[in-house]
């Protein structure tokens, strides 16, 4: 099964589509939890997930944005999806009849 | 954020271990970030901790680690050390009195024994790195500078205080000979460094380049490498004998038997045999694919 920081990747990447790479998917890990994601974290775990055939990476295109260097672009593949959806309802089902805010 | 050209170049060689494509996106993303210098190398090195630390889960770089470059390289810095003493005296004798360091052996037997010596530590150093290059690609810069802590360590500190150490404490007799300072800035790095380092790191580099040896190479090599270990063990023992032959007996030192000067001289040998099975295992698995 996936981690936790495994599937807000994935979750990260399915949402930003056609622009999903390094950068973008750092900045929406960390508006979505509030907290800082490392650049050390995000690549390991990329690498991880590609290996696991989850994602697949390719070299993008540079932009002056970023002094002229390429970008890392990541895409959900469909073993990927399965995991995460996997994970998602795991997380559901074992949330049902469970309300946060009456604990 | 604007990053100034020493920080750009300062990121730069940071990442230097990073591959291309890797090190284009990382790089890429710190710019966009919008982040400080500070907080942009904190970033990338722990980058670069994450992906070293990640190999050392496997099997390979332990077996690197301390199969070869602790002890092979504490071995072959012995050996390379005993080559440049032997270089050392001949040198001193020729330049102080005009004639050549009596050990007791011939002209050619001398010769027999540099050369052996040199060829077998060069063989085993080009060996061992080619082993250490195969078995952990990923983690060879580290590997090679713990090669080379182990062997400036070992090599100049033991092998200059020990002698005076057992002196001493009377473990053993090293006589009145006293290593100019020369030894230690000229003569052994140079011998160290053509005998060693440069075959090691070339063994390492071309790992990298080529990973598996092809099985009529590893047998050569290995070949080379059963020749030359049992010249150095017979050779090894004419200096023990010629020295009792060349006192008349005066000095009789403890003469290790061929046993126990092969032992050390096998432990060098494991890469190459390493080398081999690895290179018969992709010959055979080649020659049965369908």
């Amino acid at each position: 099964m996936l981690g936790e920081f495994e599937y807000l990747l994935l979750a990260a990447s399915a949402r930003l589509g056609d622009d999903a790479y390094g950068a973008a998917i750092r900045l929406e890990i960390e508006n979505a939890t509030g907290r800082r994601c490392s650049i050390g974290a995000l690549y390991t775990t990329l690498d991880r997930l590609e290996e696991k055939g989850l994602i697949k990476t390719w070299v993008g295109n540079a932009t002056q944005q970023r002094g002229g260097r390429s970008k890392r672009m990541v895409k959900v593949t469909a073993k990927g999806i399965k995991a995460a959806k996997g994970f998602y309802e795991t997380v559901m089902r074992s949330s049902t009849g469970v309300s946060w805010e009456a604990i | 954020m604007m990053r100034t050209h020493f920080d750009r170049w300062l990121l730069d060689k940071l990442s230097v271990t990073l591959e291309p494509e890797l090190r284009e996106a990382v790089l890429g993303d710190l710019e966009e970030l919008n982040i400080s210098t500070v907080h942009a190398i904190c970033e990338l090195l722990g980058l670069l901790l994450r992906r070293q630390a990640k190999p050392w889960t496997s099997w390979r770089p332990w077996l690197a680690l301390f199969g070869i470059v602790c002890p092979i390289t504490w071995l072959l810095t012995n050996l390379s050390s005993a080559v440049a003493s032997g270089l050392n005296i001949q040198a001193l004798a020729y330049w102080k009195y005009g004639v050549s360091y009596g050990t007791g052996l011939t002209g050619p037997q001398e010769i027999l024994t540099l050369v052996c010596q040199s060829l077998a530590i060069i063989f085993w150093s080009w060996t061992a790195g080619y082993v250490l290059g195969s078995l952990s690609s990923r983690t060879a810069w580290m590997n090679r500078a713990v090669l080379c802590l182990v062997c400036f360590f070992h090599g100049k500190v033991i092998n200059f205080i020990w002698p005076y150490l057992q002196a001493v404490l009377s473990f053993k007799h090293f006589g009145s000979i006293k290593f100019p300072f020369y030894y230690y800035g000229a003569i052994y790095p140079i011998v160290l460094l053509l005998l060693f380092l440069l075959p090691a790191f070339t063994g390492i580099r071309l790992a990298q380049r080529y990973c598996q040896l092809e099985i009529k190479p590893a047998i050569l090599l290995t070949a080379a490498i059963a020749t030359l270990t049992t010249l150095v063990t017979l050779t090894e023992g004419w200096q023990f004998t010629a020295v009792e032959r060349w006192s008349m007996g005066a000095l009789h030192y403890p003469t290790p038997g061929w046993e126990e000067r092969l032992l050390p001289l096998l432990l060098l040998s494991w890469p190459a045999a390493y080398l081999l099975t690895a290179s018969t295992k992709s010959y055979r698995s080649k020659v049965t694919a369908p």
